[in-house]
């Protein structure tokens, strides 16, 4: 079962596929479509594995311009979502090790304040948007929660979780990228909000 | 099926369709899985509301700024497909003579590095090993013991004292048996070092 929508093949605009097939024939704006289309979730996955924006940016382009140069690797070209977001999700977990040494890319300009609070600090859109600070600082503790607790669980069960549940990835994509099945993907998935439930059981 | 498993399943909607009519009918009678469900429905609207709101991200600039970042990227190889390409006895054929080559140039490099200089044979005007008298038939248990190194008379040549220092650093032992009767002695077997 794929109840999440990530099938561009039923539109009219081209598949990963073609503009794969497209960049590699020398058509470099067919790239740029991909970039348009992944580059939301790449961020996305990045931030939810380094919780820090800019660090989520730089990791993005990493990741894009190492994919358009490893791009005849790529076995199979419908598989690119995926694909990019396991270099996403390596660069990631990389990132720690190799940052003290790299140069901070000028990124301010690419971005603006929290969305719908005023930090950017760990808290929840969801609870922050009403702006009251109890509540804001309860979210901002539950973010710290879970990070902490994401950390602790086993690579392939944080990115499944971060992936599927988090980000909403489809299955098939996260499956790609964690090189496994999708039956392996659920059970990544039901292992990792397991070991969930017991880290936060008091405060869920 | 694990029914926590389905459970889960069920609270993240990627459960089938049968299992689903399955799961439901459980969770009708039975209020163990009820509860399974809720603790699931409580992580996920947890890890909801956890959710650490981003910046806002001005997009088309990082697209800008990413496909920059591309344009001073090499091009993509046109293709890695050798694996398709060549058969496996060819790949391994190319395996061999690339470990082969390696080797080759490591041993160079290496001697070229230290310097090292292999002794001249045509240097030593005489023998290194002497073996005097027949040993083996004078011994009485068809054992003998041979001492190999530096002819006595070779004791004060420089060039062989270089040599033996390095290609011979024990006082070599050969023990020769011959004839049916095995030796009494264990000694004979024990080699000094």
């Amino acid at each position: 079962m794929e109840p999440r929508s990530g099938d561009l093949s039923k539109s009219k605009l081209p598949t990963d596929g073609e503009l794969v097939a497209e960049t590699l024939g020398g058509d470099r704006k067919a790239f740029d479509q991909l970039i348009n289309r992944y580059q939301r979730q790449a961020v996305a996955v990045s931030y939810r594995l380094l919780g820090n924006s800019h660090d989520a940016l730089e990791v993005t382009q990493d990741a894009f311009v190492k994919a358009f140069t490893s791009l005849s690797t790529l076995q199979k070209p419908e598989a690119f979502g995926g694909w990019l977001m396991r270099i996403v999700s390596n660069l990631s977990l990389n990132f720690r090790r190799s940052r003290k040494t790299r140069s901070q890319l000028p990124l301010d300009d690419l971005l603006g304040p929290v969305e719908g609070s005023a930090g950017d600090s760990g808290g929840s859109e969801w609870m922050a948007r009403g702006g009251d600070p109890l509540h804001r600082l309860e979210s901002e503790e539950m973010g710290r929660r879970l990070k902490t607790a994401l950390g602790q669980l086993p690579e392939k069960q944080r990115l499944a979780i971060v992936m599927f549940t988090i980000e909403e990835m489809p299955q098939r994509d996260v499956a790609a990228a964690l090189q496994c099945s999708v039956e392996a993907v659920k059970w990544h998935v039901f292992q990792g909000r397991k070991k969930l439930k017991e880290l936060l059981k008091d405060v869920i | 099926m694990d029914r926590e498993f389905l459970i889960s399943q069920y609270a993240d909607g990627t459960i089938s369709d049968a299992d689903r009519a399955a799961l439901e009918a459980i969770l009708a009678q039975d209020a163990d899985a009820r509860a399974l469900l809720a603790g699931e429905q409580r992580l996920t609207r947890f890890l909801s509301a956890a959710n650490a709101p981003m910046q806002v991200v001005h997009w088309d600039a990082l697209a800008a700024r990413i496909s920059a970042a591309v344009d001073r990227a090499e091009e993509p190889a046109p293709s890695y497909r050798l694996v398709s390409r060549w058969s496996p006895v060819g790949m391994a054929l190319a395996a061999s003579l690339l470990i082969a080559s390696s080797i080759g140039i490591s041993v160079y490099l290496s001697t070229q590095h230290t310097g090292a200089v292999l002794p001249q044979q045509t240097a030593i005007a005489n023998p290194v090993l002497i073996v005097t008298g027949p040993v083996a038939e004078a011994a009485p248990n068809g054992v003998a013991e041979v001492s190999i190194g530096p002819a006595p008379q070779l004791a004060g040549n420089s060039d062989v004292s270089r040599y033996s220092s390095d290609l011979v650093t024990h006082q070599s032992r050969l023990i020769i048996a011959s004839g049916i009767n095995p030796p009494t002695s264990t000694d004979a077997f024990s080699l000094p070092y």
